[in-house]
């Protein structure tokens, strides 16, 4: 049986970018968190940020799956 | 320029969790930039790195394919921007605040953990301020040691601009407290 090497591959950064995503997801609770402890003129453009980043990891997950 | 500033004398539109009705931000200092310069110097190393990594030696006969190549660059920078985004957060929102009532050090650590440590003005015994060595007096920034009721422990502010008018706002507030009482 031969092993495919780009299919793991494929699989290895499929799973390395869902974590990614998950530390995107947590990035955006800390930045809430923050905000919620510290307001400041900044609050919105920082939580924007935030999302816009777990935006972006989502669809590398999605564009690797389909892609790759 | 709000979004770096690391010294704001009556933030206004800052607020912050638990704060009193009628208390208000007299100060909000965060680090120095010169201390932020050894987290620059390692982004920049990142975002340099795949360009300084030699690629042929390092994949020998192996072909990768192109969509893999875009992938892993747009990975490798994604985790850059990951590294950029926490160092600023964890900048911008470590702050030591001096309000009319007290003086709070706001701490976060890691991606979900935070300290604030807080101490009444008429909690406050001693306020000291120090500075050292040639890059703090150039760029005056420097540490503040407040020393609060013997069973609460030291407030220790590291690496902070222009210690010497912090400590003199801290001691002026200490003094109209007295004063008041």
């Amino acid at each position: 049986m031969t092993i495919d090497f780009w299919l793991i591959t494929k699989v290895i950064t499929v799973v390395l970018l869902a974590i990614y995503a998950f530390f995107a997801f947590l990035v955006v609770r800390q930045v809430s968190l923050m905000i919620q402890t510290l307001g400041t003129s900044l609050s919105a453009t920082l939580k924007v940020i935030a999302n816009f980043h777990l935006a972006f990891a989502l669809s590398l997950v999605a564009l690797a799956a389909l892609l790759l | 320029m709000q979004a770096f500033a690391a010294f704001v004398k009556n933030p206004g539109s800052t607020r912050f969790d638990n704060q009193e009705a009628g208390e208000r931000i007299l100060f909000l200092v965060r680090r120095h930039w010169f201390m932020q310069l050894p987290r620059v110097f390692l982004i920049l190393f990142l975002i340099l790195l795949p360009l300084l990594l030699p690629w042929p030696q390092i994949l020998g006969s192996l072909v990768v394919p192109i969509r893999y190549k875009a992938l892993f660059i747009l990975l490798w920078y994604l985790l850059v921007v990951a590294v950029i985004f926490e160092s600023y957060l964890n900048w911008y929102f470590n702050v030591f605040l001096i309000t009319t009532d007290r003086v709070l050090d706001l701490d976060f650590w890691g991606l979900l953990y935070k300290n604030i440590s807080e101490a009444g003005i008429d909690h406050l015994e001693d306020v000291t301020s120090s500075q050292g060595g040639i890059f703090q007096s150039i760029f005056d920034y420097g540490d503040i040691f407040v020393q609060t009721a013997a069973e609460k422990r030291e407030f220790e502010f590291i690496g902070v601009p222009r210690p010497a008018v912090i400590r003199g706002a801290i001691a002026t507030l200490m003094g109209q407290h007295q004063d008041d009482h």
